[in-house]
């Protein structure tokens, strides 16, 4: 009989393997190919001929004075971090929901985003000014995120370990204190109100070097430890107990994953404000497009979620140029309905 | 443990890779040919001064509330001191660079500015120009004296002095006019004020240049004494402590909503009619604040004036 016949595991895997290299190299050339062509875009109308001039240095130097520094040091690293933190974003959330094993789960569900936007606040109304180059608005924002998240923890952890629920519920809890804290700075903010206000929505217009400087180690080293757990986060799929009979300790395992995504969340959240929905969104497109296999799942949410938030920012910063639409609405606008989309054209359930 | 090799290796490639990135295109940064007198304004009050001491010309760029201010149309320039009459004519030519919490950069960079003009409070605006080697002047005006203080200030830096001296000179003359006019008013002679912003009960507290400018025009800002800058109040408070004059900003409610709230056809204000509107560039930080004073002595004391 035809099932009864031993399976070429060789050839299955081979298969597999195949299938990943080459859904990799073209998401990777997709990236490439977003950053060279997100660069082109723009308020300012640079020919692209000239664009790639100026990129790669290529004499002779015929354009207008202004026009390197509008590519080398607004829109490039404006790209740069656009990227980072989608895909620090995706990374993320796609970590969160395995930890969870929820898929309400994203990276701002230990209250990140609340946390941070206090911190931000607290530094625009009081007015703190710079420390060394980079704002302290970041600076504020960052530690904050990373405050809420140990307040969360602290509060969740009972004797040796920490139950979901609990974490999850305490999460929520704090985000909401953090929140109204964020209002009352708002209601006595004065003529600042309307810079915390960008400031929650989200929005890359103030990128510089400096800011990718800071995000970009944070971003790298955590994206690619958590690469380096795919398995033990499959492991994890099947349920805490069964993940320990395993060999998993399932115990430090989860602390390491939070601090790693909560880690990457604050990095990106500190630099550019709450940009929602994305780390929420990715990672499920993905789940369906290539699998809940996380060594699959984690790198295409990370390549997509740099790509995605590219081309998203490329929209926020000429729809309706001069002035700038906070990308955390396009985001939402444009990632719901394809998003539902997908859902409803799913064949079978994504599990958990 | 090769996987762990690889994963460091990667790691340490991956900040040594990110790091050489910046660092070079940082080195490579060249500062902007600076233009003489090539001004950007991303504060609708410097833009005023500006247009005031006819210096309106070395203006290339504005933000979106400068332009805002322009749209009110020629009727609310009407009177203003100095050069301020061309600026609803002339602001919706300049480029818009958005605003300072989303500005665009681009822009600014592309206008090739000598300097840009900004409001202390816009840190992210100030620090983001400035990282492009951009001079940044930062304001932060406060009460009347300081917009005085402010226009000779900017005169001096665009090469204006005397332009300036004469607008202020301007303003200082109708100031005089109106508190030597009210020099025999008496405390009891000074109406209570409410003054509303953009919904009800949100109005302006002390420290303000608004309840400065109802002080000096004669009146008492009703919440002249509360603890914030920019108060909200509840109804029955403002009912309570009944207004002899409502002013409500241009873009805020309509005069028709604000005599039918409830309870509030107790009130003085709403009983002798005495609700208006004033037009918001009038109650800022801008040589215009001097038309804001004239309409609020007409409406506080109509005897005198």
């Amino acid at each position: 009989m035809n099932y009864l016949k031993p399976l070429d595991i060789e050839k299955i895997y081979g298969e597999k393997r195949r299938k990943r290299i080459l859904i990799f190299t073209i998401l990777l050339f997709g990236l490439f190919l977003s950053i060279i062509l997100a660069l082109m875009i723009g308020p300012v109308n640079i020919p692209p001929g000239t664009v790639l001039q100026i990129l790669f240095n290529i004499a002779p130097e015929t354009w207008p004075p202004g026009y390197q520094a509008i590519i080398l040091d607004i829109r490039l690293p404006r790209i740069i971090l656009g990227a980072l933190v989608g895909a620090a974003l995706a990374v993320a959330g796609a970590a969160m929901q395995a930890i969870f094993r929820n898929p309400m789960a994203s990276p701002y569900i230990l209250g990140i985003s609340s946390g941070s936007a206090f911190g931000a606040s607290l530094a625009f109304v009081i007015g703190i000014n710079l420390l060394v180059g980079i704002s302290a608005v970041t600076i504020m924002a960052f530690l904050f995120a990373l405050i809420t998240v140990y307040i969360v923890y602290a509060i969740a952890r009972k004797g040796g370990g920490t139950s979901i629920e609990t974490l999850l519920l305490t999460g929520i809890a704090i985000s909401s204190l953090f929140s109204a804290l964020v209002s009352l700075l708002m209601y006595i903010a004065g003529e600042k109100l309307s810079t915390i206000w960008f400031w929650l929505m989200g929005g890359l217009w103030a990128s510089d070097w400096n800011k990718v400087l800071f995000t970009f180690p944070i971003v790298i080293i955590g994206i690619f430890i958590l690469f380096f757990y795919s398995r033990q986060m499959n492991l994890l799929l099947m349920g805490e107990e069964t993940a320990l009979n395993l060999g998993l300790e399932v115990e430090k395992f989860k602390i390491l994953i939070l601090i790693l995504a909560s880690l990457i969340t604050a990095a990106a959240v500190s630099v550019c404000g709450i940009i929602g929905f994305l780390g929420l969104i990715i990672p499920h497109m993905m789940r369906i497009i290539v699998g809940a296999e996380h060594r699959n799942l984690l790198p295409a949410s990370c390549l997509v979620g740099a790509i995605f938030l590219i081309w998203v920012d490329s929209l926020a910063r000429t729809i309706i140029s001069p002035v700038e639409v906070p990308v955390g609405i396009i985001t939402a606008l444009l990632g719901v309905p394809f998003f539902l989309y997908l859902l409803r054209k799913r064949k079978k359930i994504i599990g958990w | 443990m090769a996987r762990t090799k690889i994963l460091y290796g990667l790691i340490i490639s991956a900040i040594f890779c990110g790091s050489m990135v910046g660092i070079i295109l940082m080195t490579e940064f060249n500062t902007i040919n600076s233009g003489k007198n090539r001004i950007i304004s991303i504060a609708a009050a410097c833009t005023e001064i500006l247009y005031a001491i006819e210096a309106g010309d070395k203006v290339v760029g504005v933000d979106q509330y400068s332009i805002n201010y322009a749209l009110a149309g020629d009727a609310a320039f009407q009177g203003a001191p100095g050069g301020l009459g061309e600026y609803p004519n002339e602001i919706p030519n300049k480029t818009n660079v958005g605003t300072t919490s989303a500005l665009n950069l681009e822009l600014v960079v592309s206008l090739n500015p000598s300097l840009v003009f900004s409001w202390d409070w816009a840190t992210s605006a100030n620090t983001a120009i400035e990282n492009l080697g951009i001079d940044v002047f930062k304001i932060n005006p406060q009460s009347i004296i300081d917009v005085l203080d402010l226009t000779t200030t900017i005169g001096d830096l665009v090469g204006e002095p005397s332009e300036a001296a004469a607008v202020n000179q301007e303003i200082q003359e109708r100031i005089n006019n109106i508190t030597s006019a009210l020099e025999n008013i008496t405390e009891g002679e000074e109406p209570l004020v409410y003054y509303e912003l953009a919904s009800l009960g949100k109005t302006v507290g002390p420290g303000t240049i608004t309840d400065e400018m109802i002080a000096v025009a004669g009146g008492i800002n009703l919440a002249g004494n509360e603890s914030l800058r920019y108060p909200t109040l509840s109804s029955e408070y403002i009912v309570a402590r009944n207004p002899d004059i409502i002013i409500i900003v241009s873009y805020g409610v309509s005069i028709d909503e604000v005599k039918n709230r409830a309870g509030w056809d107790n009130i003085t204000a709403v009983k002798n009619d005495e609700v208006y509107k004033i037009e918001s560039g009038w109650v800022t930080a801008s040589p215009r604040l001097i038309l804001g004073l004239e309409q609020f002595s007409d409406w506080f004391h109509p005897s005198v004036f």
